[in-house]
């Protein structure tokens, strides 16, 4: 069963069904450890493939334990433990090949798995946090099937609010129509929309690559430039709409993990709108306490600054490598953690030299705003060229063009993207300021259902007459 | 405890709907799914308008003798994809471009025979390589070639018929030609016995019994349910024009159906070596009367537009082998005593090789048949056709004379 798919989808919906059919938190639990065992079963039919995934879970349990019943003195063993092996069984490329497992197993998920045992690590150390935790619910916790495979990255505590509460929370009409139309929505965004951008990426590439006329090669480079973003955004902020939506309709609220990205104006305000529950969650585990660290044994008021871009470096460099095994996700991860030292010297710079409020008016500053955005989305989109080729086909691709016209390719990209990004921004203020009593009318559910209608019309067409097959998930893979 | 945000929109969402919205709501959710149809289909059929009356005013399809033109006729087409098209038969029924009878003193008649893609379907005569090959062959060997076309509007093969091969060839001999040039597509040799019901030539499945059944049910019903919509609705005809027209989507949805384009993989069907079977029995007809006649046959085949993409990317998934077809024609044409000419290598050659084709009906456009001519002419002339060789031979001597 594909991610994002119709049998997910349809999958899903009949575990919520059944979910609902008694409130009971028992009954609720059992219905989801069900479904997500089946789920795996679907994934994949042997089991012994899973051995790997399992025996990382089990050694996060144990390691759980452990912390639960003693002080937190083996809490940083356990997590260094817990990366070791996070690490060798994803096999990065620069640990010795021997040393890897080499029958085939399962790795979908590992990533996020990764992420929850550490957070439960870390705050089974915390003081606030001495709930313990039963070998049922981090099971459940661990392999729930709606954030098995891409996440988003859910706190226990959260998870465990809503899925062990004894009155979940309420599902009205309203409610499930909501859902309804978030899984439209994600569905037509992973179906159609990305089978789109992608299929303009995979022409453009080839119009790159191939002995083209210079401008049918330029205009392909522009686009290669450009859609790359835009799929990754519809492919993978769909298949968390569907997610997220399923999930609510059993009654428990996962985290939001985008919101509207490209609207950032910077790369700092990105990270804060794209996959949101790993920077939150890096923000959390490594960002703060490396800074508090260095702040402890650094007190000077005038290099905290500094700090604090150095520290940015660090999490965003981790974000990077964490995509990927290989060292072009090093690399990705060098062009994030550099872009986002960057802007945050760029502003501390500007507030020197402008002034705090001279920086402020600055940043409030429509054209700036405009420009900033446009440079923001077409710095992301040059980082994905490391995200999505591998050094043979970034070495053909620079070959392709040389480097005046590549410089040309991403200014296009930077001023493009900052017209379009700002005149949708301007398009979608307008259409949200026609008004009724209760709200914008393009945000009314007699809105949501007409443009549910509409791409839920399209989706199937395309995916079930047509059967035009969407790329997967590619958050899958991490 | 915290409920959902500071928007408080945990309040709203639990506030009941009013009653009117259940009638509403699914009322809007129809009149806007009533509307997205109408409102597509309208324009689609503005944008890809299809007039197909009149071209089969113009052709006589009789089961024992295969599909004719009516003598005479002179029709025109518009399907979706395409322009208006004339299509103009000679009084032999043949869109000839010429007329039927015995060839001028010195020309080295060429006599065509095959389906739709050498019948120059969806294109005007003088654009369809019919028409272009005698100009480029002429060219290359300095000597005055026609071609006269004998081909179909509709899948002519029925190879396993022998009244219609008989028929075919009395015509082809009766045309007097220095040369027959067979044509075939992929699809030509799928339909080797058209005219046979589907499950008669298509009954050596793997699959045995009940499945067997459900198998022919699923694959006919979704076949059916895809045509029908393909023929009733522009908008979907529309979308899928849409969609092809990008190489990588066009590949991904071909390489996905199952059955179509077997005739790719390295290893073929069961099925596929059985019309492979009746091309064999109808090369052996062919070369019973041309070697009696004393007139060498050729055979050439044309790739569709997947194989085509396939060989023009030089990008193929594991399992495929888009040249194997063609070397297997080229065996039993050997065998048989004929000519093959390979032209698929020359595709690799073509930029953005799929545009040579209409996206949905597959057929090849301008361009691709274009590119069709020059390749046929080159392999042509370049020594594979015993018959021609004396005639490049002779040219190049008369071309230094002069």
């Amino acid at each position: 069963m594909d991610a994002a798919s119709f049998q997910f989808v349809g999958f899903g919906l009949v575990v919520a069904l059944l979910s609902n059919l008694s409130r009971s938190r028992v009954w609720r639990s059992v219905v989801l450890m069900a479904a997500s065992l089946v789920f795996l079963g679907m994934l994949a039919h042997n089991p012994i493939v899973f051995l790997p995934l399992a025996g990382f879970m089990l050694l996060g349990y144990a390691a759980l334990v452990l912390l639960q019943r003693g002080s937190s003195r083996p809490l940083a063993w356990t997590v260094v433990a817990v990366i070791l092996v996070y690490i060798w069984l994803k096999k990065y490329v620069f640990l010795p090949q021997a040393i890897f497992i080499h029958s085939p197993y399962f790795t979908i998920g590992l990533s996020y798995a990764f992420f929850r045992v550490l957070q439960l690590l870390i705050e089974s150390g915390a003081e606030d946090e001495k709930q313990p935790i039963g070998p049922g619910a981090y099971l459940l916790f661990m392999l729930n099937f709606t954030t098995l495979i891409s996440g988003p990255i859910q706190r226990y505590g959260e998870f465990a609010r809503d899925q062990f509460a004894e009155q979940p929370i309420p599902l009205g009409a309203r409610v499930i129509g909501l859902q309804l139309e978030r899984i439209v929505r994600g569905f037509f965004k992973v179906n159609v929309l990305a089978m789109l951008f992608d299929m303009v990426r995979t022409d453009a590439l080839a119009q790159v690559l191939e002995p083209q006329p210079a401008p049918v090669r330029l205009m392909a480079a522009l686009k290669l430039a450009v859609v790359y973003p835009l799929f990754l955004y519809a492919n993978f902020s769909g298949y968390i709409d569907i997610v997220i939506a399923l999930a609510r309709l059993m009654r428990v609220r996962l985290p939001e993990n985008f919101d509207r990205p490209f609207a950032a104006c910077s790369a700092l305000d990105f990270w804060n709108r794209w996959h949101m529950t790993l920077s939150t969650w890096l923000k959390s585990y490594v960002y703060n306490p490396l800074l508090l660290a260095l702040m402890r044994r650094i007190p000077s008021l005038s290099m905290q600054p500094f700090l604090g871009v150095f520290c940015f470096f660090v999490t965003f460099f981790l974000i990077g490598v964490w995509h990927g095994r290989t060292t072009e996700f090093i690399f990705f991860g060098l062009l994030t953690g550099g872009g986002m030292s960057i802007n945050k010297l760029w502003q501390l710079g500007l507030a020197r030299v402008l002034g705090r409020k001279g920086y402020r008016s600055l940043a409030a500053n429509g054209v700036y705003k405009a420009f900033g955005r446009g440079l923001n989305f077409a710095w992301f989109g040059f980082t994905l060229l490391w995200f999505w080729n591998d050094w043979k086909q970034i070495h053909a691709l620079f070959a392709a063009l040389s480097p005046a016209q590549w410089i040309g390719v991403w200014l296009a990209a930077w001023l493009g993207a900052a017209l379009m990004l700002t005149a949708w921004e301007l398009l979608r203020a307008a259409l949200l300021s026609i008004r009724t009593s209760e709200g914008p009318v393009l945000t009314s559910r007699y809105a949501r259902v007409v443009y549910a209608s509409a791409l839920g019309l399209v989706a199937l067409v395309i995916t079930v007459l047509l059967q035009q097959p969407a790329p997967g998930i590619v958050y899958k893979a991490f | 405890m915290m409920r959902s945000g500071a928007c408080s929109p945990a309040t709203e969402e639990e506030r009941p709907l009013p009653r009117r919205d259940w009638i509403l709501l699914p009322a809007i959710g129809v009149v806007t799914i009533c509307v997205l149809l109408c409102g597509t289909e309208i324009a689609a059929r503005k944008v890809f308008f299809r007039y197909a009356g009149s071209i089969l005013d113009c052709l006589s399809m009789d089961p024992e003798t295969g599909v004719r033109g009516l003598p005479d006729a002179t029709c025109r087409e518009k399907a979706p994809e395409t322009q208006w098209v004339e299509y103009k038969f000679n009084r032999c029924g043949d869109r000839a471009g010429m007329e039927c009878g015995p060839k001028a003193e010195g020309v080295f008649r060429i006599v065509m025979s095959g389906s739709s893609t050498p019948f120059g379907m969806r294109v005007e005569r003088d654009q369809s390589f019919a028409a272009l090959v005698p100009d480029e062959l002429s060219q290359e060997i300095g000597r005055r070639v026609e071609l006269y076309n004998q081909s179909s509007y509709f899948y002519a093969t029925s190879w396993d018929n022998p009244r219609v091969v008989a028929e075919r060839l009395d015509r082809m001999m009766a045309a007097r030609p220095n040369l027959i040039l067979i044509v075939v597509t992929p699809l030509d040799i799928e339909r080797a016995a058209f005219g046979l019901p589907n499950r008669l030539v298509f009954g050596a499945s793997h699959a045995k019994g009940w499945k067997q059944v459900r198998a022919m049910l699923s694959e006919e019903a979704r076949a059916n349910i895809e045509q029908q919509l393909l023929d009733k609705s522009r908008a979907i005809f529309a979308l899928r024009h849409f969609l092809y027209e990008s190489e990588s989507e066009f590949m991904k949805s071909s390489l996905m159906r199952e059955n179509e384009d077997d005739f790719l993989k390295s290893q073929l069907s069961d099925q596929w070596l059985q019309h492979l079977q009746l091309f064999d029995s109808y090369a052996g007809a062919i070369e019973a009367r041309a070697k009696n006649a004393g007139i060498p046959f050729v055979v050439v085949l044309v790739p569709d537009r997947v194989q085509a993409t396939m060989i023009g990317t030089g990008v193929w998934p594991a399992g495929y082998d888009p040249y194997s077809l063609g070397e297997r024609l080229r065996s039993i044409t050997t065998r048989q005593g004929g000519t093959y000419i390979d032209i698929l290598p020359g595709f690799r050659g073509i930029p953005d090789v799929w545009q040579c084709y209409f996206p949905v009906d597959g057929h090849p456009n301008a361009e691709g048949h274009a590119a069709i001519a020059r390749l046929i002419a080159k392999e042509l002339a370049s020594g594979a056709v015993p018959g021609l060789i004396s005639a490049s031979g002779q040219s190049v001597t008369l071309r230094q004379e002069r």
